[in-house]
């Protein structure tokens, strides 16, 4: 051990903890991980966490994680699937709609640049991994559907007769599917759980968290989804809804894995969370700008918010917004700063500008409707 | 295969995690660390040497995959090899102990724990048998944030520097 300088107590526990933010605790771990007073309070906390392990609760989770099952379970399941298939067959051939029992015809690209399918071509093949640059890519099919494939994604379009015809197979990045009517069933399949359309308008965003930690972020604009994710029960998600797969807990891990779901292509970097009246405030930042999201315990997102780059004012607000404030409070006003928040499907900004020597807040919606004020000094 | 990784976990956990806590200072990063290297282990058990101590091998793995997360830029150890080593120093003079089981060499710590004074003492238990918060503990304690986090750090300096001196043969 080398004899770096002391830290002081309250930073050298944030740290032990990982309380610190993942910037600060590398730079920290730089000089004072090998301080003679931290590492004795370091093996110390590692003999005390050690104390208290539960082997058999451990052994569970690594069992799980192996996918380990006995010969004669796994005899059971196989069983039990056969049976399941065989009768969801017979059913499926008497019930299912006739556009049910017919395979998808193709996709073809709309609008965008698509990596993967034929130079000229816009035709998308079925079956073939295919992925998006810098730009989103709109695809149509056939029978009417629609999907906006995010900047950055990879997938594979597969399609199939039957109850989920077109299958999704989304690797990285996200897409929002417009299924008219339910009359094309989705399914798109992700390492952290799959989403099945119900009829509806919906958006699917995968981000990876912290080793082999996958989370889905689903948006549902109209009608519902099922989300699927094995072996826990399947979750509906009504229009309006935005929900967080898994629910992030105060777990750092997990709450970074969420800002990353909720701005998504970002840097974005955790700072601290907190409950509050039993819900999850998670703080973090993209550059200079603080990020925040408040989160349900089931996963529902109540409201997420990133602040505006104060040097990009009034520029990045947008332009009913600006003309009301200009319009309230004089072309005088300076402006402060501002963040946009979304809540509920809606998308508010919240500015801060000061006027005659006062700060004085305002909240509007994108449309530059006020919907409250406040004076702060 | 399932009868390895069984007694390998149930006579290696707590050491392992331990380890891992001591390399990732959170509890969560170093249980998922912990389950990491078990998985790992299981998948290289014809690797194992049954004629050798399993500690050092599981805790091998550990310190290589807390390495590689490092490369994959995600959450890192926060010591450097030096502590590394000192670490699996401590550890193997732990081991040497009497006693089957991690906990049972752990005599050390139970003795320097008992010389502590009772409000550290509590604050200890508090955050790693009862896993509290560091603001539950201060409710409970009736003290700010700042004081809880300030009593734990220099509790487990006092401890550690008891723990060294009897392991070193001192008292």
């Amino acid at each position: 051990m080398n004899d770096a300088s002391r830290l002081p107590d309250e930073v050298a526990e944030d740290l032990l903890s990982g309380g610190l933010a993942e910037g600060d605790a590398q730079r920290l771990r730089q000089g004072a991980g090998a301080a003679r007073d931290f590492a004795g309070a370091l093996l110390v906390h590692g003999l005390l966490a050690g104390r208290e392990a539960d082997p058999e609760k451990a052994l569970a989770a690594i069992r799980h994680r192996l996918g380990k099952r006995s010969p004669a379970r796994r005899w059971l399941l196989w069983t039990a699937a056969v049976a399941a298939a065989l009768l969801i067959a017979i059913a499926g051939s008497l019930l299912l709609p006739p556009w049910r029992t017919m395979a998808p015809s193709g996709a073809h690209v709309v609008s965008g640049t698509l990596e993967g399918i034929e130079p000229g071509s816009a035709e998308v093949p079925l079956g073939r991994a295919i992925g998006t640059g810098r730009e989103h890519v709109v695809l149509a099919c056939r029978e009417g559907s629609r999907l906006d494939v995010a900047p950055e994604s990879s997938l594979t379009l597969r399609g199939k007769a039957g109850r989920d015809r077109w299958r999704i197979e989304l690797a990285a990045g996200g897409v929002q599917c417009d299924v008219p009517n339910g009359q094309d069933p989705f399914r798109v399949c992700t390492r952290a759980g799959d989403v099945v359309t119900e009829g509806t308008r919906f958006s699917v965003r995968l981000a990876e968290g912290y080793k082999g930690l996958w989370g889905l972020a689903v948006s549902v604009a109209e009608g519902r989804v099922r989300v699927e994710r094995r072996p826990q029960p399947n979750v509906g998600v009504a229009a309006g809804g935005l929900r967080l797969f898994p629910a992030p807990t105060a777990s750092r891990q997990e709450a970074l894995l969420a800002l990353r779901l909720l701005f998504p292509g970002e840097a974005v970097e955790y700072l601290a969370t907190k409950s509050v009246g039993g819900l999850l405030e998670i703080e973090g930042w993209i550059g200079d700008q603080d990020v925040e999201a408040v989160v349900a315990p089931d996963g529902s997102v109540q409201s997420y918010s990133r602040e505006l780059p104060r040097g990009e004012l009034p520029g990045a607000l947008p332009a009913p917004v600006r003309e009301a404030l200009r319009a309230r409070f004089g072309p005088d006003a300076q402006w402060v700063e501002a963040e946009v928040e979304f809540r509920g499907g809606t998308v508010a900004y919240e500015v801060t500008l000061r006027v005659q020597g006062k700060e004085v807040e305002a909240k509007l919606d994108a449309d530059g409707r006020f919907l409250g004020r406040e004076e702060n000094e | 295969m399932t009868g390895f990784l069984d007694n390998l976990v149930r006579e290696q956990y707590a050491m392992v995690l331990s380890f891992c806590t001591m390399l990732m200072g959170d509890r969560g990063e170093a249980e998922d660390l912990a389950q990491e290297a078990f998985l790992v282990a299981c998948r290289r058990a014809e690797e194992f040497d049954a004629s050798r101590p399993a500690g050092p091998w599981l805790r091998g793995i550990a310190r290589n995959l807390a390495r590689n997360a490092a490369r994959r830029a995600r959450p890192v150890a926060l010591v450097g090899d030096a502590t590394l080593e000192w670490l699996e120093e401590i550890h193997q003079r732990i081991e040497s102990r009497p006693g089957d089981q991690w906990a049972d060499k752990l005599e050390a710590l139970d003795a320097c724990l008992a010389e502590l004074d009772e409000a550290d003492r509590s604050a200890l238990a508090l955050l790693y048998h009862e896993r509290c918060s560091y603001e539950e503990i201060g409710a409970r304690l009736k003290t700010s944030l700042a004081n809880v986090k300030k009593r734990l750090y220099r509790a487990r300096r006092r401890l550690a520097d008891c723990v060294l001196d009897k392991l070193r043969g001192g008292r």
